[in-house]
């Protein structure tokens, strides 16, 4: 409903046990009919997010759904991105920020009252991908319990900021810091390791494009003016393209002259991967994430957390 | 029938009357005799009515002040009911007469100016308790940092009621108005609280906003203490957002005032001491980061806190030789506390681009220049680079996960592309071609005036300077 | 851990600046004479001080024995 509209009744607010049932029913029967019910999917995830924030609900059935739900728009990115059927990215990516936050915003409720949720760590990964160049989110990784910061999976999203640390990234709103190094080559390797899995892996798909603007950038900048051209196929290894046929669409959307003997890194021009007022690039995906999705199914992979009853001691005594 | 008004009271009430209001104090230290008189003799039972029926006899400032009305009236009410045993009784008087005092000097139309100073004492006053008050939420069943949020709201009234005076000059401090000569420090109260409460992202707005409100002729006619207070701050809220050149800047600013203002009487006080302490705690991270090495370090310090300076000159020393093992080594050993100071990841993304310049300057220096060769191989650095990283044995992915040898060419890109390294990087055929010149200079300039002039300082700032 | 560690920590990272005295006198003439000494942190220009230690030895001898 419209910002505008009247909350809904009571009896039309489904309680918590109801809600955990038709995601269990969405998880069961609907995800493998991706990609073509992205936007029923988008929907209902919604809609059920809503029912919890209507009632002001925080207990374990919230933290599972909206967990849940971020594993299931992670799965979805990359899902659509291979994907020819049509579908909103930046609504997909809005849903997957809020529900992140509400989950910060329980985990720190639930450690104030002294408990602790069994996922948070795999979560608190996942919100330091979502926004991968604000310095903000260093400050809430820091202020993370030891074991928190420890886990693995912080790691590697905390590594994954480091790599892209760049200090030519340049966007609206952003402003560029010191000393960033631009460890493109780095990003490629660590993704097809098993260190990162798949979530991840999604979740770092959605740089894609601009990793590569921000490689070739730098590349343009560190050659000669005379440099001969680039053999596409040096550059589809180095930023791991699926294609030469990408790679030059690629080029073609930034203007990167390409001609019989290859690739003119000395035409680059732009400052940023952002041209305003034309159409974005259709967000690229890599073969080696598709392959480790196919190592266990959609309903396995959403479903993969630790149990949320239980274990956290909130409202006990009131 | 008017109610019968005892001698403390009446004594007090002319006070008021003659425009002395230094007796409108809270603080029990300071005023506990006058509030423990007027205490015992409202206790005998005048009630809320009363108090206001006898404030609004009085007609101060003509009546027409209904706000300094309620501030008389809740006062009064203060010290009638106050507990001087249980804070956590009080705190609701306490509060709502700070409210009041505050939301009183708002309307400029008003004689607010004398109020100034009260406001002044009493925020004093009012935020040590609010911290304690807040270190014991659990008991109390309050939120985390209720308190001080809470008066953070209040203080950000006042700071939002202090308007520029577009009609007329810009004036010496002594020439402006209370409110605006306290323009600095209610800024440097909120701040301080924004980043008590975690919140820094909120100092944001009062930075912004210090400038456009300021009617004074230089910046540098604010009282000393709070110049140096602001800049600290300022420096740190950079610092938190990673812009390391302008977090320098305010840091080193703010040593160098201090140090300035203090360089004959009071350079021995603790105090002092302390606050050195404190700014070089990001000074020196920040300065490191920002190309610099430290030096008469000695000089700075009597006693104190002598383990972590050397630690930073361990760390300066690091960077110089360009060794990424004895990095990560450091880090994981400072950790802890780096991460409790929100230093670590910055120190973590900010350094090694560093290392890999000194490791790289090394390199040429050592086997380039001596024949004169221009060029240098990839695959010669990677070697350097795996010996720099050496064993990652019992570190953290955060510390093994990221720096590998095939960085090279990546590391070379990026100094290049930030003016670190002068020189044309040929990744097919796997090499670097720097200029000609038996200078190491021309090949490696100067990191802090090549990072100014890429990163230059916010224009916002310039004021603070002129 | 005790209460005397735990106050330690609470001071060692207090961040907040407390009230401090300034000289009564900040005699702008006398300042300037004193400050070059006093005010300056840092090294006019780093990269003049070359380190020399282990590492750098120890590296020089790797490199020397991968020579171009």
């Amino acid at each position: 409903p419209a910002a505008a509209a009247a909350p809904p009744l009571p009896s039309d607010v489904r309680p918590p046990e109801i809600l955990i049932t038709t995601l269990n029913y969405i998880v069961d029967n609907i995800v493998v009919k991706l990609p073509d019910c992205e936007g029923f999917l988008w929907d209902r995830m919604r809609s059920i997010r809503q029912d919890f924030t209507y009632q002001n609900y925080s207990g374990p059935e919230a933290v599972d759904c909206n967990e849940r739900i971020v594993r299931t728009h992670l799965l979805i990115l990359h899902v659509m991105a291979t994907s020819e059927v049509e579908y909103s990215r930046q609504q997909e990516l809005e849903q997957l920020h809020k529900a992140l936050i509400t989950l910060s915003e329980i985990y720190d409720e639930v450690r104030a009252s002294g408990g602790q949720c069994p996922n948070e760590a795999e979560f608190r990964a996942y919100s330091l991908l979502s926004r991968i160049r604000d310095p903000e989110y260093d400050k809430m990784a820091q202020s993370l319990p030891k074991a928190i910061f420890d886990d693995r999976l912080v790691q590697i999203a905390l590594c994954f900021r480091r790599i892209l640390s760049n200090s030519t990234f340049s966007e609206r709103g952003h402003i560029k810091t010191e000393n960033g190094l631009n460890l493109y080559r780095r990003f490629f390797e660590l993704i097809r390791s098993d260190d990162v899995p798949f979530m991840m892996a999604s979740f770092l798909e959605v740089h894609l494009n601009e990793i590569r603007f921000y490689a070739l950038k730098s590349l343009s900048h560190a050659i000669n003016k005379k440099h001969k051209p680039f053999a596409p196929e040096f550059l589809v290894s180095e930023l791991m393209f699926n294609s030469v046929d990408e790679l030059f669409k690629f080029c073609d959307h930034y203007s990167i002259e390409v001609d019989a003997e290859g690739v003119k890194l000395t035409s680059f021009s732009h400052h940023s991967h952002v041209i305003s007022e034309t159409t974005p690039l259709k967000q690229s995906y890599l073969k080696v994430v598709g392959e480790k999705l196919v190592m266990s199914s959609p309903k396995e992979l959403i479903n993969c957390g630790k149990h949320n009853f239980d274990t956290i001691p909130l409202r006990s005594v009131n | 029938m008017k109610p019968a008004i005892g001698p403390v009271l009446a004594q007090f009430l002319h006070s008021i009357e003659s425009g002395d209001l230094g007796c409108l104090d809270i603080n029990l230290n300071q005023n506990g005799r006058l509030i423990a008189e007027l205490q015992a003799e409202l206790q005998n039972g005048i009630n809320d009515k009363d108090i206001e029926a006898i404030i609004e006899n009085k007609k101060f400032e003509g009546g027409k002040w209904t706000r300094f009305n309620m501030l008389i009236a809740n006062f009064i009410r203060f010290c009638r009911d106050v507990n001087p045993w249980s804070l956590w009784e009080s705190s609701d008087l306490i509060f709502n007469y700070y409210q009041d005092l505050t939301n009183c000097i708002l309307n400029d139309n008003f004689p607010v100016d004398p109020l100034v100073t009260n406001f002044q004492h009493t925020t004093e006053y009012v935020i040590p308790l609010a911290r304690e008050l807040d270190s014991s939420y659990r008991e109390l069943g309050t939120r985390k940092h209720q308190f001080l949020t809470h008066i953070s709201s209040v203080v950000t009234k006042l700071f939002n009621s202090i308007k520029p005076r577009y009609e007329k000059p810009a004036a010496p401090f002594e020439d402006l108005p209370r409110k605006q000569q306290i323009l600095l420090y209610t800024a440097n109260k909120l701040n301080n609280i924004y980043m008590q409460i975690d919140s820094p992202a909120s100092c944001a707005n009062i930075f912004k906003n210090v400038k456009p409100k300021s009617a004074i002729e230089s910046f540098s006619q604010y009282p000393v203490r709070e110049q140096i207070e602001y800049r600290y701050l300022l420096g740190r809220y950079y610092m938190l957002n990673h812009r390391v050149s302008n977090a320098f800047h305010q840091l080193n600013s703010a040593f160098n005032l201090l140090v300035k203002f203090t360089a004959h009487t009071a350079a021995l006080d603790p105090s002092v001491q302390r606050n050195k302490q404190r700014i070089l705690r990001f000074l020196l991270p920040v300065g490191i980061l920002f190309g610099k090495t430290p030096a008469n370090l000695e000089n700075q310090l009597h006693g104190g806190e002598n383990d972590a300076i050397q630690n930073y000159l361990e760390l300066s020393h690091i960077v110089k030789t360009g060794c990424l093992h004895r990095f990560h080594v450091w880090m994981a050993k400072n950790e802890d506390k780096l991460r409790r100071q929100r230093l670590l990841l910055l120190i973590l993304e900010k350094c090694p681009l560093l290392i890999y310049r000194s490791l790289i300057r090394r390199a040429i220096a050592d086997f380039c220049f001596p024949n004169d060769s221009n060029k240098i191989s990839y695959s010669f650095l990677e070697i350097a680079l795996k010996f720099s990283l050496g064993l990652e044995q019992g570190l953290k992915p955060i510390y093994t996960m990221v720096h590998v040898p095939a960085n090279i060419s990546n590391a070379l890109e990026s100094l290049v592309n930030i003016g670190l390294m002068k020189a044309n990087c040929f990744p097919v055929s796997q090499q670097c071609v720097f200029p000609k010149t038996n200078k190491i200079d021309s090949v490696f300039p100067s990191v802090n005036e090549k990072l100014v002039a890429f990163f230059p300082l916010n224009s916002d700032d310039v004021w603070l300077d002129d | 851990m005790s209460l005397e560690k735990e106050h330690q920590n609470t001071l060692e990272e207090n961040d907040e600046f407390e009230d401090f005295p300034v000289d009564t006198w900040p005699d702008s003439e006398t300042i300037k004479e004193d400050s070059s000494v006093q005010t300056n942190l840092w090294k006019e220009d780093w990269d003049d001080v070359e380190v020399d230690d282990d590492f750098t030895k120890e590296l020089r001898a790797e490199l020397q024995k991968h020579k171009q």
